[in-house]
């Protein structure tokens, strides 16, 4: 049986710019094998996606009702990951 | 262009607004000194040459720079498009501007015709030059955002300001008789139009933004700087076709209800923001607003009651309100966020095809300028303004204290400035782009 891929949260709706950007690299230089990070923005970090493809990430990126935003960041190569947040493309609310 | 493809590559190199920082507390130190060494009696009357240098050394030097900067900064990120040709506009602007605002000051207070027409030259090659990118860029917009619209009228009253300011100029050389009825009609599209204008576009995007804020109401953002730029039109309108006053007091009494309207909602929105703690800029724009809503409080009397209408004080008090009580409270809680937030993040967000060894990561963004740095600049710029109005009101000799203290505001926004440009100069070629400062997280 596949090793489960393993969430890491990370909600950085209530900080102001740049804390999201800088807590979520942060968190990024960390993020081990089979793992992908979760985070939940008060909007969408538009800044971080040119920083995350430089740096060999990929992500997807899903909105609720509200407008909150929330993105699926793995690195690449990572299958196990990558197939795990792939699972919240076609998520509802998407 | 998609949202997604924004990045630091479309932002200007930072010298781009830098400069324009940089200078403007140069000129907040030169309209001080000019306050100080005219004196109470050189103070007393709006038509005084002090008063008209002081007043241009803020608006053209102190606000204008910091505004012209940070509209190159921000056209990427609210409008879409990176501005056109920026460097060289920039260069070709800053120069111009601080040549025109030094000449166009000395020819207030000296009076000749010869500086006068250099100044007017080069404040007109400067502002054109500015309003012909500007508009360039907007030209290729596709999506039409409010901020994206707000900016648009801001840019064309700024057109219209300038104009009628270039007019006026030239009726102060002996060629053309001085069209002095327009002077209110020129303050008021910059004061009531392009100055407000500009911020409600910017404000659309960082008072949520940075500030935590909900947004601003739909209507808000959509009504409100359609209505206030067709007030000014229809004032200026009216008065140009020489219809009853009434109709000129109509619209601006209008434009000051949007004016008023716009800084309620501000406040409401910072009182329910999501993050309670003290905020600098909060502060800075808590000042900012209270001046606009009083400047207004003090217009309507104006209009209501002959006694305070035709008061000298009436007029210089209203300037202190809008200029350095309005409109440089905001702008400086801005600057405070947005220096540190740029010096940030060029450092930390590598540009393409950087090749500079890594060897230190980014310092953290409260390292850049400290609280403590903005909040001094604070008090000491709301001092300065409670000394002058105080002064302006009658207290004597309260206004050379006030520039005083004012003078020393700008030299403490000019040093913590250019100390945040230092540090991004001393670390751009060292730093390690993919790292950053695992202390001294900002709180």
């Amino acid at each position: 049986m596949p090793e489960p891929a393993r969430e890491r949260r990370i909600d950085v709706s209530d900080l102001e710019p740049p804390e999201p950007l800088q807590q979520v690299l942060l968190a990024l230089d960390d993020l081990g094998d089979a793992e992908y990070l979760h985070m939940i923005h008060r909007r969408e970090p538009l800044l971080l996606y040119p920083e995350l493809r430089r740096r060999g990430f990929s992500f997807v990126t899903t909105f609720d009702r509200d407008h909150e935003c929330e993105v699926f960041i793995w690195r690449d190569g990572d299958t196990v990951a990558e197939r795990a947040c792939r699972r919240y493309e076609t998520a509802p609310g998407q | 262009m998609t949202a997604a493809s924004i990045s630091l590559a479309q932002s200007p190199p930072l010298s781009v607004p830098a400069r324009f920082f940089a200078t403007a507390p140069l000129f907040g130190v030169l309209a001080g000194m000019v306050m100080i060494a005219a004196g109470t009696g050189g103070l007393s009357d709006r038509w005084m040459p002090g008063v008209l240098a002081a007043t241009h050394l803020l608006t053209l030097g102190y606000m204008g720079m910091i505004m012209l900067g940070a509209l190159m900064q921000v056209f990427p990120v609210v409008i879409g498009h990176p501005f056109r040709r920026s460097t060289l506009v920039s260069i070709i602007v800053h120069a111009a501007l601080t040549l025109g605002i030094v000449l166009l000051s000395s020819a207030f207070l000296v009076p000749r015709d010869g500086i006068l027409m250099a100044a007017l030259l080069m404040l007109a090659a400067a502002l054109l030059t500015f309003l012909a990118a500007a508009s360039a860029t907007l030209w290729n917009v596709e999506a039409w955002g409010d901020t994206a619209g707000t900016i648009a009228l801001a840019l064309a009253a700024f057109a219209v300001m300038t104009g009628l300011g270039l007019w006026l100029g030239l009726g102060h050389t002996s060629y053309l008789a001085l069209p002095r009825s327009w002077t209110d009609i020129h303050a008021g599209w910059g004061l009531a139009g392009w100055v407000p204008l500009l911020l409600m576009g910017v404000a659309y995007q960082v008072v949520p933004m940075f500030q935590l804020t909900p947004n601003y109401p739909r209507v808000l953002r959509r009504v409100f700087p359609v209505v206030l730029f067709t007030m000014l039109l229809a004032g200026t309108l009216a008065h140009a076709l020489a219809l009853p006053e009434w109709t000129v007091r109509l619209s601006q009494a209008i434009a000051a209800l949007v004016l008023a309207g716009f800084a309620v909602a501000t406040l409401e929105l910072q009182r329910r923001r999501r993050r309670k703690r003290p905020d600098v800029t909060v502060a800075y724009w808590r000042v900012g607003l209270a001046c606009l809503i009083m400047a207004v409080l003090l217009w309507t009397a104006g209009q209501l009651l002959t006694k305070v209408g035709t008061d000298p004080r009436y007029v210089l008090m209203l300037g202190v309100l809008m200029i350095p009580g309005f409109s440089l409270s905001v702008i400086n809680g801005m600057l405070y966020k947005i220096v540190p937030f740029l010096v940030w993040l060029h450092l930390t967000m590598a540009p393409a095809g950087r090749t500079a060894p890594p060897k230190v990561p980014a310092p953290g963004v409260k390292q850049i300028i400290p609280d403590r740095r903005s909040r001094l600049q604070l008090r000491t710029h709301t001092l300065a303004l409670l000394l002058i109005s105080a002064g302006v009101l009658g207290v004597p000799g309260l206004v050379q204290a006030g520039a005083l203290v004012f003078t020393l505001a700008c030299i403490l926004l000019g040093r913590d400035i250019l100390s945040a440009l230092r540090l991004y100069r001393a670390t751009a070629g060292s730093v390690q782009p993919d790292a950053i400062v695992r202390t001294g997280t900002p709180d």
